[in-house]
């Protein structure tokens, strides 16, 4: 066999799989979120969906997640990668430990902050433990919306923070240690050395972090579902109700593209805010 | 002015220093048990949980500390559908690992030694994969698997998971071959071997523990996903399927132990690639 | 007035002991190398003066100020480093504008600080370009305009030129030189190059493993090295060190090795008093001169003779050394002067 053809050989396998089951079911959804019950091509799905009670509070959930979530997840894994990279001692027991939540699902996540935010749950066995509470309390329950909003995130934050640090992690080691020195000693302090230096120089890490992240927490559903169950709904947890319980494909179809939409439209925005100029790499 | 001599003012400066390094120290170090405990307390809660007593777990206020019963988890484990669904969750996993290496180590090869033409086609490919959230696929697959007769079927759910896993798995093999110097491949053919041979007995004892790590890798992210899995699987449930699917049924110290169950594994497995995750997330960067 | 004063310095890394109480005295002006193999612990001690990094105990004077306590930027000193470390997501003005920035410098000096350090560099028509499209000569130069623009009270320079190919160091070495000589600022200089030293310095520190054997000026540590150590660093080849069981005359108390340098013997074909009789083992064309690989009774000699001496390998060759090149050592190794 002519060598020329090697590598279309070796990559042909992974090139089909895609194109089966990536790229052809990708237009499969446009496909069944265009057409209707009875065949028809058109909106009828996404009318479904839209005067749906429970697709906007889903969108409003999903949005308002990843703009509470993403932005501090971002401020610690940036904290937790400076804080290792300046470890040297324990350094990887340490790592390890913080990228724990890489292994684990948003279902098992989801499991973990009920155990401890349920109502016969540790954190109200901690509270009546130092007394301010003599009761069970309900936290989670549909009058208090806001709580259970705060538990997502926690629960997002405690689950989906690794992944970010992970990447900003391996970011970090790319940088020179000669730029913190240079920067060092023609006068600037650490904050200074964060602004000026290690920021600018993680932009290509931070891109992939935050569209990555952004990404994922529009997929949120398993830690919503067991945390707040039907009383924040969220797009994915929609998507999977319209699937599975109603067995309407086209509805779960239109969801998806709602939620795919979000998705381009974030990643486009990140890859243009957070560009590097020509010349401008490491 | 003060009276203080140039010594006096120097040894002051010395002491505010050390006073300082000493602070940041202590600030440093306390934000790093800080964050330990943050990741630790919570999972070691969730196994206090699943080691204690039906009747702890429902019970109030609780104990910090794990009676050490293993009621939740023998009852977990005879409640009905679990072992089952534990041993689907097994097998789609493995499926997974197995497709998910078998197509991309040779497309990660290809990738880090040959220069062809469509090769960053190929790559903007993969990378495009990460830029949708994929489990949303299982949808109109859902639909696909029926007409061609794999619904419901595990092997079907492990080809949605592939779909994921591919990916990572080519990006990884190709940073890994890339880090194994093309000389040492050379050397084997001007030796006498032919490719197959030198990447045989060569390449691949080099890049074996790499290829396991993305093995592992594979196989965590079938065992964890979610949504796909309770979409495609209905009688075929895998553990994940299976408890999102009872949510609403199932008593509470079956969520706990179920919980454990999953979470397990996952954390046994990414200790033993540990090594391997940053090299993967470092390349998979660019 | 810029003099830098380094007392006892020790540092060490688990059981390594980098510097062994390293002393050294650098005057106003002065432009010192810190020589020696890699290892030795030079860009240690240049990264203890810079406060790159902490000692264990001693101190460090630059002017009157003790400084061995305060972090970089409280120094006034300005570092070249071996990569440059021009910053990729600067342009070449932002880089060179950096450390006075830092300083909160006006804009109006900052502006004429950059535009004449860079054109003393000749890269005032690279000022808008980022670092990734200059060369490795020109990145290098940003890093010396970058350094020469805040004006420190020390400037400090790690194995500069170690990255530029063979032509452009000797170019940048003599650029260097006149540049430097012209801003008339304190600088301490890493390398590991005897030419770049012997060229360059006012006075050189020899150091090995720890310790700074020898710190004097190129012509003296050239023709009187204060240990055996230096002899056989400085110099190539290096100086012969020669058992006095082959010496004719009078041998100082104390002295059990004889250095000779290899230009410094008298040559001669035929058997003379006095001269040893030398088998020549290799000989090597130079182009100035041959250099020979000798050999009597197992002491090997090198030995740099003219070019119109024919000799070929294997033949006899007769050598003394010149009375007043000879230079004894004690049996630890020190000169006997």
């Amino acid at each position: 066999m002519n060598k020329k053809y090697y590598p279309y050989v070796l990559i042909a396998p992974s090139v089909l799989f895609l194109l089966l089951f990536f790229v052809y079911p990708f237009l499969e959804v446009f496909v069944q979120a265009f057409t209707s019950s009875d065949g028809q091509v058109g909106f009828s799905n996404f009318e479904n969906i839209f005067t749906d009670y429970n697709f906007l509070p889903s969108l409003k959930n999903t949005l308002l997640l990843a703009l509470v979530v993403v932005p501090v997840q971002l401020c610690m894994a940036i904290g937790m990668s400076l804080m290792i990279s300046k470890m040297k001692k324990g350094r990887d027991t340490v790592l390890y430990i913080l990228t724990i939540p890489l292994g684990v699902s948003d279902l098992a996540a989801g499991i973990i902050w009920l155990a401890i935010l349920d109502q016969n749950g540790f954190l109200n066995s901690f509270l009546f433990s130092i007394g301010i509470i003599d009761q069970p309390e309900s936290w989670l329950n549909y009058q208090n919306p806001i709580i259970i909003f705060a538990a997502v995130v926690v629960a997002e934050i405690w689950r989906a923070t690794a992944i970010l640090l992970v990447i900003l992690v391996s970011g970090i080691g790319l940088i020179p240690k000669e730029y913190y020195e240079a920067a060092e000693i023609f006068g600037a302090n650490s904050w200074v050395r964060l602004w000026k230096v290690t920021l600018p120089l993680l932009r290509p890490s931070l891109q992939t972090a935050l569209i990555l992240r952004t990404l994922l927490a529009f997929e949120v559903f398993a830690v919503v579902m067991l945390l707040g169950g039907s009383n924040m709904p969220v797009l994915m947890g929609e998507t999977f109700n319209w699937a599975f319980n109603y067995q309407d494909t086209g509805a779960a179809s239109a969801y998806a593209v709602v939620i795919l939409a979000l998705s381009i439209v974030f990643t486009l925005f990140y890859l243009r805010v957070l560009r590097v100029p020509k010349g401008a790499r490491i | 002015m003060s009276d203080l001599s140039y010594d006096e003012i120097l040894e002051k400066e010395v002491r505010e220093a050390n006073r300082k390094k000493k602070m940041w120290r202590w600030l440093f170090l306390s934000s790093v048990a800080f964050l330990v405990s943050w990741i630790l307390f919570p999972i070691y809660l969730l196994a206090v949980n699943s080691l204690s007593s039906a009747d702890v777990v429902n019970g109030w206020p609780k104990s910090f500390l794990p009676e050490f019963d293993m009621e939740s988890l023998s009852f977990f484990m005879e409640y009905y559908g679990v072992l089952n669904a534990l041993k689907n969750s097994l097998i789609a996993a493995l499926f997974t690992m197995v497709i998910a290496i078998g197509l991309g180590t040779p497309a990660g090869y290809a990738l880090a030694r040959f220069d062809f033409r469509g090769k960053e086609t190929f790559r903007m490919l993969i990378l495009l994969t990460r830029a949708f959230p994929m489990p949303l696929l299982a949808l109109p697959l859902a639909v696909i698997f029926i007409n061609v007769g794999l619904d419901d079927s595990l092997f079907g759910l492990s080809l949605v998971h592939t779909a994921l896993a591919l990916p990572f798995s080519v990006l990884i093999t190709s940073s890994l071959f890339l880090g194994i110097p093309v000389e040492l491949e050379e050397a084997a053919w001007v030796l006498g071997c032919n490719r197959w041979q030198a990447f045989m007995k060569v390449v691949m004892p080099l890049a074996l523990p790499g290829l396991t790590a993305s093995a592992v890798f594979a196989f965590v992210i079938s065992w964890n996903e979610v949504f796909a899995a309770a979409v495609l699987t209905v009688n075929n449930q895998t553990l994940t399927a299976f408890l999102v699917q009872s949510l609403s049924t199932s008593p509470v110290e079956v969520k706990f132990a179920g919980g454990l169950i999953l979470i397990l594994p996952a954390i046994l497995f990414l200790f033993v690639v540990r090594k391997y995750l940053f090299s993967m997330w470092g390349i998979a960067n660019r | 007035m810029t003099t830098i004063t380094v007392e006892n310095i020790k540092k060490s890394f688990g059981d390594a002991d980098i510097l062994k109480s390293v002393s050294l005295d650098i005057k106003d002006q002065e432009f010192t190398v810190l020589l020696g193999p890699s290892g030795c612990g030079k860009s240690t001690l240049l990264r203890i003066i810079a406060g790159l990094e902490s000692q264990d105990s001693g101190i460090i004077k630059i002017g009157d100020r003790v400084v061995s306590h305060l972090p970089p930027r409280e120094r006034n000193v300005a570092m070249v480093f071996q990569n440059y470390a021009v910053f990729p997501h600067m342009t070449v003005f932002e880089n060179i504008a950096f450390g006075l920035r830092m300083k909160k410098a006006p804009e109006k000096k900052i502006k004429e600080n950059v535009e004449r350090t860079a054109a003393l560099m000749h890269i005032d028509h690279l000022l808008k370009r980022y670092s990734g499209q200059l060369s490795g000569g020109q990145r290098q130069r940003v890093a010396v305009a970058r350094a020469l623009a805040v004006e420190p009270d020390v400037l400090l320079m790690d194995e500069p030129l170690s990255n530029l190919d063979a032509l452009l160091r000797l170019q940048m070495r003599a650029e260097l030189k006149s540049v430097l000589e012209a801003s008339k600022t304190t600088t301490v200089y890493v390398t590991h190059d005897q030419v770049e030293a012997m060229s360059l310095a006012d006075r050189i520190a020899v150091m090995n493993s720890g310790r700074i054997d020898q710190y004097d000026v190129p012509d003296e540590i050239y023709s009187n090295p204060a240990t055996e150590y230096v002899g056989s660093f400085i110099g190539n080849p290096p100086m012969n060190f020669i058992s006095p069981d082959y010496q004719v005359g009078t041998i100082p108390a104390g002295a059990t090795q004889l250095g000779i340098r290899p230009e410094d013997f008298n040559v001669s074909k035929e058997a003379r008093d006095n001269y040893w009789p030398i088998t020549v083992l290799t000989r090597e064309k130079l182009g100035s001169h041959q250099q020979l690989s000798a050999e009597l009774n197992g002491q090997l000699f090198r030995v740099n003779i003219p070019n119109e001496i024919e000799i070929e390998s294997g033949n006899t060759l007769y050598l003394m050394p010149k009375e007043d090149k000879k230079r004894w050592y004690t049996e630890g190794g020190k000169i006997i002067l």
